[in-house]
């Protein structure tokens, strides 16, 4: 059903490298002109391939800003990302991210944005055209495959998003909040399609979030970080077996998780 | 089948929206043409719409014609290389910070003088032929576009060049792919009122001192009192700006339907 890049779950991981992420004593500072901002102290974490870890924080506690150097949009000050055993320093062909903001380009289709990345990297489009077409109807967009983003709601945009993002089959997903300018019951519906796809696709992920319940019902792993020192305070492993489906957040198990991530964030003001 | 009905459904609003303007002119022409008949207004002073549209029957149009070419080829060529100069202007301005600084506030100030007043200057450097009235053409149509275009560089929104460089986008993709694409409805607002500076420059160029072209056209009929010529070169004056216009508004549709 899906193109041509789709072959069994394949990750670009060396041997002797379980965890596609490894990031080691990160430490972002930016330099403001006259003073400096310390976004991030000193982060390690590893994410072991195929998992889907959600970072979880309050605004301004850097987990953007260490989404972003993942992704190699932004280096380090101290010490280093790894991804699938060598060093991020810049963007990589097996990364794919995915914006707060749609980002679609206004002027193009929603066909013609799925296909971005692939004109980017100079590939064939006529061979990845299908693909992208397969994916919209994933998430049931392939009837606005022609329409222009303007003519599309905020969830439709981010649907398109998801595409783009999977278009060249990265065997990583980074996800910079992207749900969270959407209203409650497009983010839910938009959580299930993300996760549908997940488990169909099986990536490793990486998910920014402040919303708590989010992180719980999409993620294998929840980081919890807190800010003024920007660091991780506590990783909680989510039980719930896969696939699941919007009724695990109804059990009590899941209440319960999500009480005991606001207590730890709660006792790091 | 569909799509024919749809595209006759666009055809007949299309009309529609076209009837409301067209009757204000019928009526004006109508009003004048009665007015200058009724009231027996002297020709020399007020001709009628008739009289005019006669001339361009008469031998007089090739008069008009010949004196067409000379003032349509400089504002052309004028707009075309202020175009050329603008987009490499607006492009180094915006890729160094250095000529930025340097130049941008002069950019800005120069938008303030008045410079048409400058015509007489530019014949006293290049003389009464071609060269003044190109260069002149060129100068002030050259800011509105790399102004406008500048503006539109720096509109880019920052998360669309995040995002082409996450998936792999060079620089120059990033320029061509993203930047540009942006500051496109910017460059051509720029462009439509360069188009129109550009007659206005080369017919102030004209008035001042000229053998042929439509300015020379029009204070020589003017001088001979035959004020029949100079509203028909008038009337070609304005066509001639509404085929500049228009071949801008042209070339903007078919570069936003080829980015798609």
């Amino acid at each position: 059903m899906i193109g041509p890049g789709d072959r069994p779950v394949q990750h670009e991981t060396e041997p002797g490298h379980p965890s596609q992420i490894e990031a080691i004593r990160v430490k972002k500072i930016y330099n403001t002109g006259t003073s400096q901002v310390e976004a991030l102290e000193s982060v390690t974490f590893s994410v072991a391939s195929g998992d889907f870890v959600a970072i979880l924080g309050p605004s301004g506690c850097g987990k953007s800003t260490l989404l972003m150097m993942v992704g190699g949009l932004e280096l380090p000050t101290e010490g280093e990302i790894r991804i699938g055993g060598s060093r991020v320093t810049a963007p990589r062909l097996d990364t794919g991210i995915m914006f707060q903001d749609a980002t679609l380009l206004p002027w193009k289709t929603v066909l013609g944005n799925v296909l971005f990345p692939i004109r980017m990297q100079r590939r064939p489009i006529a061979e990845y055209r299908q693909r992208a077409l397969d994916l919209l109807h994933t998430v049931k967009m392939a009837d606005f495959a022609d329409k222009k983003p303007a003519q599309l709601s905020g969830g439709m945009r981010q649907r398109a998003a998801i595409c783009r993002a999977l278009i060249y089959n990265p065997s990583l997903l980074l996800m910079d909040e992207p749900f969270s300018a959407l209203d409650a019951l497009t983010r839910d519906e938009l959580n299930e399609a993300l996760l549908d796809l997940w488990q169909r696709y099986h990536k490793t992920g990486l998910f920014v979030t402040h919303s708590i319940r989010e992180a719980v019902f999409l993620s294998d792993r929840v980081l919890v970080m807190a800010p003024r020192p920007s660091r991780i305070i506590a990783d909680v492993r989510i039980p719930f077996p896969r696939p699941r489906d919007a009724s695990v957040q109804e059990t009590a198990e899941f209440t319960g998780l999500c009480a005991m991530l606001r207590a730890k964030i709660g006792s790091h003001p | 089948m569909n799509s024919v009905r749809v595209w006759r459904s666009a055809a007949i609003r299309h009309i529609r929206r076209a009837v409301p303007p067209l009757l204000t002119a019928a009526s004006v022409l109508v009003i004048w043409e009665l007015s200058v008949r009724l009231l027996h207004v002297r020709e020399a002073l007020l001709p009628a719409p008739t009289r005019i549209a006669m001339l361009f029957a008469s031998a007089e149009a090739s008069l008009i014609f010949q004196h067409t070419l000379p003032t349509l080829w400089q504002a052309v060529s004028g707009f075309g290389t202020a175009i050329v100069l603008a987009v490499l202007t607006a492009g180094a301005i915006t890729y160094s910070r250095v000529l930025n600084e340097a130049i941008y506030p002069y950019l800005i100030g120069l938008q303030v003088v008045p410079k048409m007043a400058l015509a007489p200057i530019f014949v006293l450097w290049l003389g009464i032929g071609f060269a003044s009235r190109f260069v002149f053409a060129t100068f002030v149509c050259f800011f509105p576009i790399v102004i406008a275009l500048t503006t539109g560089l720096r509109e880019t929104r920052p998360e669309a060049v995040l995002l082409a460089r996450s998936v792999g986008a060079s620089r120059i993709q990033i320029l061509r792919h993203i930047r540009f694409p942006f500051a496109l409805p910017y460059f051509f607002t720029g462009t439509k009122i360069a188009a129109t500076m550009s007659l206005i420059g080369v017919v102030i160029g004209e008035f001042i001192t000229s053998d042929k072209g439509l300015g020379f056209l029009i204070l020589y009929a003017g001088s001979h009192s035959n004020t029949p010529l100079m509203m028909a070169a008038i009337v070609v004056l304005c066509l001639a700006g509404l085929a500049i216009y228009g071949a801008v508004v042209l070339a903007e549709h078919l570069t936003r339907s080829r980015l798609s």
